[in-house]
């Protein structure tokens, strides 16, 4: 029974730290992504016309 | 370099004052590399995430927070002080006793997650949880909400600072006020020109730490620091959980459960997440995965507390004799963990406190600026922005100052719980599932539920032995249905006019 529970508590342990690795992952993703400006897109004919 | 000498020589210092004794100039590098790279990280963190542009990225970051941060960002504001090291004192003085109250949170906010935050989020163009009951009833009932929501983030905040001063000041022996001061400037400065963003991502960061540090501090303590591990834990706990439950009574267990079930329901750090996520379902999301977090959270803090009790050090068994009843973790660090473990924990307590005060500072800035300024005047967007940072100064401020008149941190919590409760949550709950509320009923329920709160919490405290909270929920609830009852023709709501 004492095993039982001193292998529940450290699985509980296992799983919170899971979740912070999750976290962090998505997060060290998020920081780390390069936000690259959208490309110019070629400009309609009818607006050329109009400039 | 004389200057680098003398931060590193208050450094030491400020080190051995906590720990009792001289520390070594491997243990000084160490601590002072994990302090710096704690801080790197979080300026780090605080830059990427970029100064908001205009208000709909300060208030609710564009919706556009996967559900990774935003579940992340509300276990780090409801994992607070109480939750940590509070927890770790009542696993210690009452073992699993706490771990049911404890349980009473995570129902609450797994129902929430099934019932008020996809509706929440559903509503379309809300920013704050005053805007959801000016949608459902009218702008009165906004600024009635949005004034309690800017109170409540006050004092939730106050207890914040009063919990850093504690532990900082109990740690390091550094004066209360510096730690004040320099928790609020650095909170504000990210909180005020990030907005939500730099809140989510940096509690993100903060969660991160403290899920990986508090677990591996417990694994140290666990099979490091006690002696047939499995035995011994399983009989403190036994032993601890008795006498739990012959010391308290049960009017007393049941005041806790309560209060932790409804004190901080939906309260507006957690609405503004709630809002803020991309779609209906990352919002249900994050609250059930919150509340599935918090059962194992606390069990790891009163785990921590049960360790406690027969924690030994080189096979000695030693005597964790708190000075205060609260220091129980910080005692156990001290008695049983070398300084680099000790700094460790610090950081991680740091992260704890600091997490909860950015959210609240936050959310009590766009509550300000979205429920009390728009519904007197149509403001421009930019001052808008201007607004919601001047308002995280000063409640920033305003909490600092608060937090000298915090009794203790679960005394204040439980006086913002009981106000929270029967304030917002029936005018909130019926509002967004009756097909028709009506105005009458969303303010009485809100200033009965005030009026009956603070009463009970200040001018008559105990005056019937049962706990305040139900019985000005109880008043909020039947002020509620006198309101459905007779409010028919006097006011008509928001929907009803649509």
């Amino acid at each position: 029974m004492s095993t039982v529970i001193l292998v529940g508590v450290i699985l509980v342990a296992a799983a919170v730290t899971g979740s912070g690795l999750w976290v962090g992952s998505v997060l060290i993703r998020a920081v780390t992504r390069v936000e690259r400006p959208q490309p110019r897109t070629e400009m309609p004919a009818t607006e050329k016309r109009a400039e | 370099m004389i200057l680098s000498a003398a931060l590193v020589s208050g450094y030491a210092v400020i080190l051995g004052s906590a720990s009792g004794r001289a520390p070594s100039p491997r243990e000084i590098v160490f601590s002072a590399a994990l302090v710096a790279g704690y801080l790197a990280a979080l300026g780090f963190v605080a830059v990427r995430a970029r100064a908001a542009r205009e208000y709909a990225d300060f208030s609710l970051a564009r919706r556009s927070l996967p559900l990774a941060l935003i579940f992340g960002s509300l276990c780090a504001a409801y994992v607070g002080p109480g939750f940590s090291y509070g927890f770790v004192a009542m696993g210690f003085k009452s073992g699993v006793l706490f771990l049911c109250v404890g349980l009473a949170y995570a129902v609450q906010n797994i129902l929430v997650g099934v019932f008020v935050a996809p509706r929440l989020r559903s509503l379309s163009g809300c920013h704050t949880l005053g805007d959801a009951i000016g949608l459902k009833y009218n702008r009165a009932c906004q600024v009635i909400a949005g004034i309690i929501s800017v109170g409540l983030c006050v004092g939730f905040a106050a207890v914040m600072v009063s919990a850093l001063i504690d532990v900082v000041t109990g740690l390091f022996h550094i004066p209360g006020w510096v730690v004040a001061v320099a928790a609020i400037v650095t909170t504000t400065l990210y909180t005020s020109f990030g907005g939500l963003k730099a809140s989510v991502m940096t509690d993100a960061l903060q969660f991160t730490l403290f899920s990986i540090l508090m677990p591996a501090i417990f694994l140290y303590e666990l099979l490091w620091c006690l002696q047939n591990s499995a035995v011994t834990f399983t009989h403190e706990l036994v032993t601890a959980t008795s006498e739990g439950f012959r010391s308290t009574p049960p009017v007393e267990i049941i005041g806790f459960i309560v209060a932790w079930f409804l004190g901080e329901t939906a309260i507006p750090p957690y609405a503004n997440r709630a809002l803020a996520t991309q779609t209906t379902r990352s919002s249900r999301n994050s609250f059930i995965l919150g509340g599935l977090f918090s059962v194992l959270w606390f069990t790891i803090m009163i785990s921590l507390g049960i360790v406690a009790r027969a924690a030994q050090v080189g096979g000695t068994p030693v005597a964790i004799v708190p000075v205060r009843e609260r220091d129980v973790l910080l005692t156990l660090a001290k008695t049983t963990m070398p300084m680099e473990g000790y700094v460790l924990l610090l950081v991680a307590l740091l992260s704890v406190i600091v997490s909860s005060l950015d959210s609240l500072l936050n959310a009590g800035a766009v509550a300000f600026t979205q429920d009390v300024v728009t519904p007197f005047a149509k403001v421009p967007d930019r001052v808008l922005l201007i607004y919601g940072r001047v308002a995280t100064a000063v409640i920033a401020t305003v909490a600092g100052i608060a937090a000298l008149a915090v009794p203790s941190i679960i005394k204040g919590l439980l006086i913002c719980y009981t106000v929270w409760a029967p304030a917002i949550l029936p005018a909130l709950v019926f509002g967004l599932w009756l097909r028709r509320p009506r105005v009458l009923a969303g303010m009485l329920s809100m200033l009965t539920g005030v009026a009956v709160a603070v009463s009970l919490q200040f001018v008559w405290p105990n005056v019937v032995g049962i706990p305040p909270i139900l019985l000005a929920l109880a008043a909020s609830v039947v002020a509620y249905f006198l309101g459905h009852i007779f409010g028919g023709g006097l006011m008509r709501c928001a929907s009803c006019q649509r």
